[in-house]
């Protein structure tokens, strides 16, 4: 996709029109926008959202984006229309998406809207013919997925969490729609359908006992309610990653407020303190399960080694351990027929009877072998024993110190929390409710979720077992009738389609994990690395003076900055390339970035860095940027795949105090509002 | 867990192994019908969401087993 350009008309800032054609030039892919704080970047960034989604992501919503002046250079009773166009290209295609939206001019400087948005999609195929989209919205979105938006269009300041670990499932569902894997996710779907097809043909066929059809009912019935489970748990845990999101929104917003500010850091740390916790209570408690598997055995039996113990010694006064002769040196010298002495030995002499008297008390070599052995552990048993007591212990020990300490936590999150509710501000007491509520549905989807995975297994394991009883059931013959053989193959198929998902999501989670970090080494400074997990989750790992990688909790606003501009450039760009190596499973495909403040909270290296890279890793890099953060060392290193620059003018009721500059100037009409203009290169 | 379970010992089983070299474990014929199957969904991605029970998932199931049914009655 390829954005042409963008028609603007009484949008947020934006008095009447404007227009602003984007660079659609390889190798002079960015358009950057720069202007003074206030000026309409994010209402830009916004356009878009609004003219594709409806949406926007301003704290009043869709509420005041009609322009101020246009409502207040209207009449009474006057119509006033807001619009945003886009043109853009996609796979060889045309399109003009057009949001519309009309208003009416009340008494006072208001405006109420007297229609819905509307939305349109025009597009122009090879032949030059334009036609009207029956379903713009689905047609759009099957362009431009609206869950996958936050990653096209972003507001670089809101994004450090983005790519957090919260977003395991997020990550998991954009890797699928950007890279195509839709097309087997259907697969899988509709040959399962195809097989209980055929399992209600086999069931209602003549010649079934009955045990066999009630058989093929619970099995039937069974992979239903697994199915049921395995969506239950994605969506508990879609429902607790957003509920997470949301409670770190709700925590940010409490930050901003001067009287909930200090609670709601000191509830930021006692956070770190419980997850830090429950790290190391997971360690803790997998090194006491080693400690038991290994050692427990031998604590369990200490009666059996003090009497194996008074065994030995009492063997031993008696001169019969150690073993002072063995069988076969006897039986060496009656084979031989003499004796070590010299004395001849013959059968049933009286040498020879006392030999074999003397063999009744020899030992053989495995005898020899396990006395030693038992030797050897009844001599550390007394070692071993005592350090397994004081290595359980001290684990125990820190068990419940951590137990405690996480306990405490909790108490005082809950004195924050009522606190931070009984403070004299509406806006704080409804967010903390909110947070309230919010953290009782996250605590709901984590125990909905365990549910749903219990409930899976179980399952899983009944299947099995009836799918064995079924085939012990089946005779040869029957197992040959055709319908039978196609629901085998259905079966096969299904299976297939299954791992094929496991690998082919996999295979993409392993290349983007090399591309993330790829692109996060050649901007951090830090001495850390980014990949995605089994679990999808974006992990920052550092190594310790042991050589150990462990994940790094915390991280600067500036770094996890930093560390979303990586995934998102990192996603784009491997859609790209599976773009132009189509196979049969990834399509890809070309996706702009449209990015608003992406240098926000940089430091002047991170943002020359981040400026470098960003550029190459997608087909088209959009940028609105503060006129303070473009200068310098942004400008230097990008100005050569700069297409299109354009500067925000503010125009001021007021006379700026240094008079007009670049960037603000003096309106005289008393109206508030801004137009842009393009630089030339 | 979903260690536990034979489930998650295919599904780790799966990651590890190249998608080709699962086509491969099936035999030719086994694979031509996953290659139909996959030309069947291909043919109809460009719709955003098929609904359960609709004309278009109705059609897509039954070209499936038009598919399959060939298969097996070609191998007869």
């Amino acid at each position: 996709m390829l954005i042409e350009s963008i028609h603007i008309s009484n949008f947020r800032q934006f008095y009447g029109s404007i227009d602003i054609e984007m660079s659609t030039e390889p190798g002079k892919n960015i358009t950057v926008v720069h202007g003074a704080n206030g000026s309409g970047k994010t209402s830009l960034l916004n356009a878009f959202k609004w003219c594709f989604y409806g949406v926007t992501d301003f704290d009043t919503f869709n509420e005041h984006i009609l322009n101020e002046a246009a409502i207040e250079k209207s009449d009474d009773g006057e119509i006033i229309a807001l619009k945003v166009s886009v043109k853009f290209q996609h796979e060889n295609r045309r399109y003009g998406a057009t949001r519309s939206q009309k208003f009416v001019r009340l008494n006072g400087i208001k405006a109420e809207s007297i229609t819905e948005s509307e939305f349109t999609l025009d597009i122009t195929g090879d032949d030059g013919q334009t036609l009207r989209s029956r379903n713009p919205n689905l047609d759009l979105r099957s362009i431009l997925p609206l869950d996958l938006q936050p990653y096209f269009f972003f507001n670089g300041e809101r994004i450090e969490h983005i790519a957090g670990v919260n977003q395991g499932v997020q990550i998991q569902e954009a890797i699928r729609k950007l890279m195509g894997l839709e097309l087997v996710d259907r697969a899988v779907e509709h040959v399962g359908r195809v097989k209980n097809e055929y399992r209600n043909f086999v069931r209602n066929s003549a010649g079934l006992s009955e045990e066999q059809k009630e058989l093929h009912d619970l099995i039937q019935r069974l992979e239903e309610e697994k199915q049921q489970y395995d969506d239950d748990f994605l969506n508990a845990k879609r429902e607790e990653s957003l509920a997470k999101n949301k409670i770190t929104d709700i925590e940010r917003q409490l930050k901003k407020f001067e009287k909930s500010r200090d609670l709601q850091e000191r509830r930021d740390e006692l956070e770190l303190r419980v997850n830090s916790n429950n790290e190391q209570l997971s360690r803790i408690k997998s090194k006491q399960k080693v400690l038991i598997d290994e050692g427990a055995f031998l604590v369990l039996s200490s009666d059996m080694f003090v009497k194996c113990s008074a065994l030995v010694d009492d063997n031993r006064k008696k001169g019969i351990l150690p073993y002072g002769i063995k069988e076969q040196f006897i039986d060496d010298r009656i084979e031989l027929g003499s004796c070590i002495c010299g004395t001849t030995i013959t059968p049933n002499s009286q040498e020879h009877k006392c030999l074999l008297e003397v063999r009744k008390t020899a030992g053989t070599d495995n005898q020899e072998s396990v006395y030693t052995c038992v030797s050897a552990l009844l001599n550390g048993q007394e070692e071993i024993v005592e350090r397994f007591n004081r290595d359980y212990k001290e684990y125990s020990e820190d068990l419940g110190r951590i137990t405690i300490d996480t306990e405490e936590a909790r108490k005082e999150f809950n004195e924050i929390s009522a606190q931070l509710i009984q403070l004299d501000d509406k806006k704080i007491t409804l967010l903390e409710a909110e947070h309230l509520r919010t953290t009782n549905h996250r605590d709901n989807a984590v125990s909905d979720k365990g549910i749903a995975q219990n409930s899976s297994i179980d399952a899983v394991a009944k299947l099995d077992d009836y799918n064995k009883r079924l085939i012990k059931l089946e005779d040869d013959q029957a197992r040959q009738t055709s319908t039978n053989r196609r629901m085998s193959l259905a079966t096969v198929i299904a299976e297939t389609l299954t791992e094929l998902r496991e690998s082919l999501s996999d295979q993409v989670r392993v290349d983007l994990s090399a591309r993330v970090d790829e692109i996060f080494q050649s901007i951090i400074r830090k001495p850390i690395r980014a990949i995605i997990d089994d679990e999808y989750r974006l992990q920052i790992l550092k190594k310790s003076t042991s050589g150990e990688e462990h994940p790094v909790n915390e991280q600067s606003t500036g770094e996890r900055q930093v560390t979303s501009l990586s995934f998102i450039s990192s996603i784009i760009s491997l859609a790209k390339e599976k773009h132009s190596k189509r196979s049969t499973f990834f399509q890809g495909g070309l996706y702009p970035l449209v990015m608003d403040s992406p240098f926000g909270s940089l430091d002047d290296d991170y943002r020359e860095k981040v400026a470098q890279n960003i550029s190459v890793l997608a087909e088209q890099v959009i940028i609105f940027v503060s006129n303070s953060q473009w200068e310098g060392k942004v400008k230097l290193a990008c100005s050569d795949r700069v297409g299109k620059s354009y500067k925000l003018i503010y125009h001021s009721p007021k006379k700026p105090k240094s008079g007009n500059n670049a960037y603000t100037v003096h309106s005289g009409n008393g109206l508030e509002y801004s137009t842009i203009e393009e630089v030339l290169l | 867990m979903w260690i536990d379970s034979s489930r998650a010992r295919r599904r780790i089983w799966s990651r590890r192994v190249k998608p080709n070299d699962i086509i491969q474990s099936l035999s030719k014929s086994e694979q031509r019908v996953l290659n139909a199957v996959l030309e069947i969904e291909k043919r109809n991605l460009h719709i955003d969401e098929i609904k359960r029970n609709s004309r278009t998932e109705k059609e897509i199931i039954s070209n499936i087993i038009n598919v399959i049914n060939k298969a097996v009655d070609d191998a007869d």
